[in-house]
C-alpha cells in the first residue's frame, strides 16, 4: 500500500507542480511588480518548471525501481517516457527564453507554448491510462 | 469617466480562481488516492481459516487466478508477506472458486483485466459448493509482488 501511495502521490505532486508552473505567466504577467522586469518576475513559472521535471523523474523511478509492471498500461507508460524527455526539451527552450536579448522571442515563444499543450495532453492520456 | 476594468482582469481574483482550483485538485487527488489505497488493504483471510468457514460466511481472499472460464474463476489463495509481497503455495486447501454475478464491482481495473494469472482480491459470500459469490474484484495485480514457495 505504501508502495502504491509513494508512486500515486508523487505523480499528483508532478502534475500540481507543472500546472501550477504553467499558470505563472498568466498570473504574474499583469502583477505590479514595483518597476521589476517580467522576465525577473517569473522566477516562480523556472523553478516549478525544473522542480515539475525533478519530482516527474522521481515518481518514474519509484514505478520503475520496482520492476513489478505488470498490468499496467503499455501505451500509458510510453506517454509519460515521452512527455518526460518532452519537458527536458521545455526546460532548453525556456533557458533560451529567459534570455532578454533573445532575438528568435516570439518564435520560441510560441514552440514553448505548444510545447507545454502537448505535455499537458500527454499527462492527461497517462493518468487515464494508468490510474487504478 | 474614469475606464472601469472588468473584476475578472484583477491579479487579485486570478489568484484566487488558481488557489481555489488547485487546492480543489489537491484535494480531489489525495482523497482518491487515499480510497484506493484503502481499497488495496490486504485480506486477512488465510488458507486454514478460508477452508473452514461455512456457506453463507463472508470472506474476502487475494488470489492469483489459475483459470477463467466465463463467470467462473478459479484460483489459488495468497498468503500475505507485506504489504506488498504475497507468497504462493502450492497445496488443495489453497485453491479457491469464485463466481462473477451482474452486481460484482470490479475496482482498480476493467473486467477485461479478469484473465489467468492476474492477482485479485475477491470478497464475496460463499455459496454451498464453497464457491465466493463475488461482490467485489480489485484488481492487484502490477500492486503486489507474488514469491513462490513453502510456508
Amino acid at each position: 500500500m505504501s508502495d502504491y501511495l509513494s508512486k500515486a502521490l508523487s505523480g499528483w505532486a508532478a502534475v500540481m507542480i507543472f500546472a501550477s508552473g504553467l499558470a505563472m505567466p498568466y498570473l504574474l504577467r499583469r502583477m505590479a511588480g514595483a518597476g521589476t522586469p517580467y522576465l525577473r518576475r517569473m522566477w516562480p513559472h523556472y523553478w516549478l518548471g525544473y522542480l515539475a521535471f525533478l519530482v516527474s523523474f522521481a515518481h518514474s523511478w519509484l514505478t520503475m525501481s520496482s520492476g513489478n509492471l505488470s498490468g499496467m498500461s503499455t501505451p500509458g507508460l510510453w506517454l509519460a517516457t515521452i512527455a518526460l524527455l518532452v519537458m527536458l526539451w521545455q526546460i532548453a527552450v525556456g533557458l533560451l527564453l529567459r534570455n532578454p536579448t533573445q532575438s528568435d522571442r516570439r518564435i520560441l515563444r510560441r514552440t514553448h507554448f505548444w510545447t507545454m499543450a502537448s505535455v499537458a495532453g500527454l499527462i492527461v492520456a497517462h493518468i487515464a491510462l494508468n490510474r487504478p | 469617466m474614469r475606464d472601469q476594468k472588468p473584476v475578472s482582469a484583477s491579479p487579485l481574483f486570478r489568484w484566487t480562481i488558481f488557489l481555489v482550483l488547485l487546492g480543489a485538485v489537491s484535494t480531489w487527488s489525495i482523497r482518491s488516492t487515499l480510497v484506493h489505497a484503502k481499497r488495496m488493504k490486504p485480506a486477512a483471510t488465510s488458507a486454514a481459516a478460508f477452508s473452514t468457514l461455512q456457506p453463507g460466511a463472508r470472506a474476502t481472499a487475494v488470489v492469483q487466478l489459475d483459470k477463467v472460464s466465463g463467470e467462473s474463476l478459479t484460483g489459488t489463495l495468497l498468503q500475505r508477506e507485506s504489504d506488498t509481497v504475497y507468497r504462493r503455495t502450492v497445496s488443495d486447501t489453497n485453491l479457491v472458486s469464485a463466481i462473477l454475478t451482474p452486481k460484482t464491482a470490479v475496482v482498480m481495473g476493467k473486467a477485461e483485466d479478469i484473465l489467468p494469472g492476474a492477482i485479485v482480491q475477491i470478497s464475496g459470500v460463499l455459496d454451498t459448493n464453497h464457491a465466493l459469490q463475488a461482490d467485489q474484484v480489485v484488481i492487484l495485480t502490477g500492486y503486489v509482488n507474488v514469491t513462490q514457495g513453502p510456508m
